[in-house]
């Protein structure tokens, strides 16, 4: 397992975990986390040290918007050291308490709470647009949030200078001290221009929204999906808010309805990125149901299906290393450089031996690298599977055709040997014997010893050319070269000491698979005879398919053993059988004869 | 009489060649491969055709299969196969293309010149001649409920030299028996075997070892 912690080479990353410091994110995310609770306290204590305490149920839907940005924000800030969008969901949550610093005297807390009181949504947009890494994607992206930004900071400067708190019936606030225009007219003028404009831009900001998700790759989406569910209940607040400022007059229930209980919305954002969170480790659990899938012999493609199902990134390639072109080839063997596409990353695996694979990448997964790590990891057991497997299948294709040769080889010699028997040896014996013939002819009234002699040496001399003949035969029968199966096995069974009855098809096969069925059926027979004290065999040689079937049984004494080494010769059977590709089996019980039946594959 | 003799080996050609002429035959050709022999037969026709079965190009079979072409083309000619191989298939394969005027005998005959001048002879003449050692293998084979065994001793004498091709005179000559008690005795066989096939001599030789290689 040492291994593991290799398997996959560190990424190209601009904002690497490793590249910012643990430490000093800690540190940010410890003052974060201290100044939003001070912030909260104060949130909940201000109105009640200024006697004029909230409903209990406000008050918290109130400072939980609050808590419940900047909490989410630190663990992010934690989780995800070097990506802004902790720094942005805690800005958020102090943003959403701006408001609080009208419950300070004087006119400086008052103008500040005024101006910014309504700027979180802008910070909202910008965060929607930059999740998960925290960095606008593109230059439009980025002009769209220079301009959000822009725009709001002169709106409300702009509603600043028109703004005359006692004007608008707000007896004991303390003077705007941005307040330029004192024309109630104007004011109202004014008011009507921003409220379209603002209405618009909430609308346009929504759009730049979807575009952004709609081209996003599934990879992306799959991330940023919950926080963009949690928009919808945000918006639907900014947007009833926006339309109950403007257009409508509430009724104290609707508008306690509409600013009080909807900022509900605003807690489900934040909880939501948190659901995501969870749902990435519910990813790493994914990778582990990645082991039984790619365990034991995988389709080629197998393994890629498995990594972009896993990573959400359907768009995944899989390029293979081929040490035969000492670069990666895809799944067809074809040739590639493993370079990422735009949007794309390039995440290699390693293996014990160098470099086995890259993985072609959405962007998006570099967020978890750890997540890539571990599938890539997985990917590495497969792959490496998938090699040895590969090796092991050209082992045994080179095995067989070794052992093919072998038995070509085989065959050959004891072609050879037959035919140097019968053309050498045999002929010189008889044409001695003719000589002799004539020797004895010339022979007859001479002495009697002298014939006795020559007929000695003429029954002794016949007698070795019948065993050199029968010695040829068993070596290799010419009936079986010339007639096959057909013919050969009949041969065999007219010369058998035991009753042989024999059903063969007369069609021809590869010589190496005749020779080897008419050995196992010379040795079944021999081994019936010699051991088995058996009356009867029954030869069956048939063909179905590809595959050609020799059955030889008797009704000895069975308990013929297999594995027996020596007499028997079932081991030197099942090996020719075996080298051919075939198989042998031996039914033998004690007292219940014999049968071997070999297939050969004949196709 | 008139002989082509076909044989591959040097050696044992040109001591047949001798061997047969010392016996009276005119050895009119000796050649070592089986198209030079369809070439003699055919340029000049001689009374038998003694040929070996293994031969150039092959060195399997050549010697059968240029005898059974010679009793295809050349009915006159008779066709005498020494064969190396004891194997009832060839005989029967050969009787099977060539009923009459036919012989398959073992090489080991050639130690003994009147033997091979009987079959000589007798192909000559139109009979059939198979190896008596072909036909011992064959009647000897152990079979299930042997039905040669049925046979009298005597029976089975006539049936093995019935296999060997002999006409009824010729078997009676050996056994020293008459034409008319060899006809007794080999009615006798065809009914215990049930061998249906035809009792003309010169076919029966076929129906007679397709009974016995079955």
């Amino acid at each position: 397992m040492s291994g593991m912690g290799t398997a996959v080479a560190p990424f190209p990353l601009d904002a690497t975990p490793e590249r910012v410091s643990r430490r000093g994110n800690a540190a940010l995310a410890s003052v974060i986390a201290a100044a939003g609770g001070v912030a909260c306290a104060l949130s909940i204590a201000a109105p009640a040290l200024r006697g004029l305490p909230l409903h209990p149920l406000d008050q918290a839907i109130h400072t939980g918007v609050a808590a419940a940005w900047i909490g989410t924000g630190v663990v992010a800030l934690v989780r995800r050291p070097g990506n802004a969008t902790g720094l942005l969901m805690a800005a958020v949550g102090f943003l959403w308490l701006v408001g609080d610093l009208y419950w300070i005297p004087g006119a400086v807390a008052f103008t500040i709470a005024a101006t910014f009181a309504l700027f979180y949504p802008n910070v909202l947009a910008h965060l929607a647009l930059a999740f998960p890494t925290g960095r606008l994607a593109g230059g439009f992206e980025r002009r769209v949030m220079v301009g959000l930004y822009a725009w709001a900071l002169v709106n409300n400067l702009v509603r600043m200078l028109f703004f005359d708190p006692h004007a608008e019936g707000c007896v004991g606030c303390p003077a705007n001290l941005l307040l330029v225009v004192h024309d109630a007219g104007a004011a109202r003028w004014r008011n009507d221009v921003s409220s379209y404009l603002d209405t618009a831009v909430i609308v346009a900001v929504g759009a730049v929204i979807v575009r952004h998700w709609w081209r996003r790759t599934r990879a992306a989406r799959y991330v940023i999906a919950p926080v963009l569910w949690a928009a919808v209940p945000a918006l639907a607040y900014l947007v009833t808010r926006e339309v109950a400022d403007d257009f409508v007059t509430l009724s104290p229930t609707g508008a306690r309805i509409v600013y009080q209980f909807l900022p509900v919305g605003l807690v489900v954002w934040p909880l939501l990125f948190l659901v995501g969170l969870l749902r990435t480790r519910f990813d790493y659990a994914r990778v582990g149901a990645l082991l039984p899938q790619l365990a034991g012999p995988v389709a080629p493609g197998r393994v890629r299906d498995a990594l972009a199902a896993t990573l959400h990134d359907p768009q995944l390639e899989l390029l293979y290393w081929s040490p035969v072109t000492d670069g990666y080839v895809d799944l067809d063997g074809q040739p590639r450089e493993p370079v990422a596409a735009p949007g794309r990353a390039v995440a290699p695996i390693s293996g014990e031996g160098g470099p086995l694979a890259v993985m072609l990448v959405d962007e998006i997964a570099l967020q978890e690298p750890a997540l890539l790590q571990a599938a890539g990891a997985m990917a590495r057991l497969a792959l490496e599977n998938e090699r040895l497997q590969a090796e092991v299948r050209s082992q045994l294709v080179q095995l067989r055709s070794t052992t093919a040769r072998l038995v070509e080889a085989g065959q050959d010699a004891r072609q050879r040997i037959e035919r140097d028997l019968h053309d050498g040896a045999q002929q010189r014996l008889l044409a001695l014997s003719m000589t002799l013939g004539q020797a004895r002819a010339r022979a007859d009234g001479a002495d009697p010893q002298l014939r006795a002699f020559l007929d000695h040496a003429a029954d002794d001399l016949q007698q070795a050319i019948s065993e050199l003949r029968e010695l040829a035969r068993g070596i290799h029968p010419m009936l079986l070269t010339q007639e096959g199966l057909g013919s050969a096995p009949t041969a065999l069974a007219e010369r058998a000491p035991l009753p042989v009855q024999v059903t063969a098809p007369t069609c021809r096969f590869p010589d190496t698979v005749e020779s080897t069925a008419y050995f196992v059926v010379a040795e079944a027979v021999t081994n019936a005879a010699r051991h088995a004290a058996a009356s009867v065999v029954h030869v069956d040689v048939c063909v179905a398919g590809a595959e050609l079937t020799v059955s030889v049984s008797d009704d000895g004494i069975g308990g013929a053993n297999p594995a027996d080494r020596g007499g028997s010769g079932l081991l030197g059977m099942r090996d020719r059988v075996v080298a051919l590709g075939g198989r042998m089996t031996v039914t033998s019980p004690t007292g219940g004869g014999t049968t071997v039946v070999a297939r050969l594959p004949c196709g | 009489m008139r002989v082509i003799l076909a044989e591959d080996s040097v050696l044992l050609r040109e001591g047949l060649a001798r061997l047969l002429r010392d016996a009276g035959l005119e050895v009119t050709h000796a050649v070592g491969d089986a198209d030079t022999l369809l070439a003699a037969v055919d340029a000049d026709p001689p009374d038998v055709v003694i040929t070996d079965i293994r031969m150039p190009p092959t060195f399997t079979d050549e010697g059968l299969t240029a005898a059974l072409t010679i009793r295809a083309g050349h009915p006159k000619v008779a066709v005498l196969v020494l064969s190396q191989y004891l194997e009832a298939a060839y005989a029967e394969r050969l009787l099977r293309h060539a009923a009459t005027g036919a012989g398959y005998l073992l090489k080991d005959r050639i130690n003994d010149v009147s033997t091979l001048c009987d079959a000589i002879i007798r192909v000559a003449r139109g009979e059939s001649v198979i190896d008596p050692e072909v036909i011992r293998t064959l009647v000897a084979r152990p079979r299930l409920d042997n039905p040669l065994d049925r046979l009298t001793d005597r029976e089975q004498e006539v049936l093995a030299l019935m296999a060997e091709g002999w006409s009824n005179q010729g078997i009676g000559e050996r056994l020293h028996l008459s034409t008319k008690t060899v006809e007794g005795h080999v009615g006798s066989i065809m009914t215990k075997l049930q061998i249906s096939d035809s009792r003309e001599e010169n076919r029966r030789v076929l129906a007679v070892i397709r009974y016995l290689r079955n």
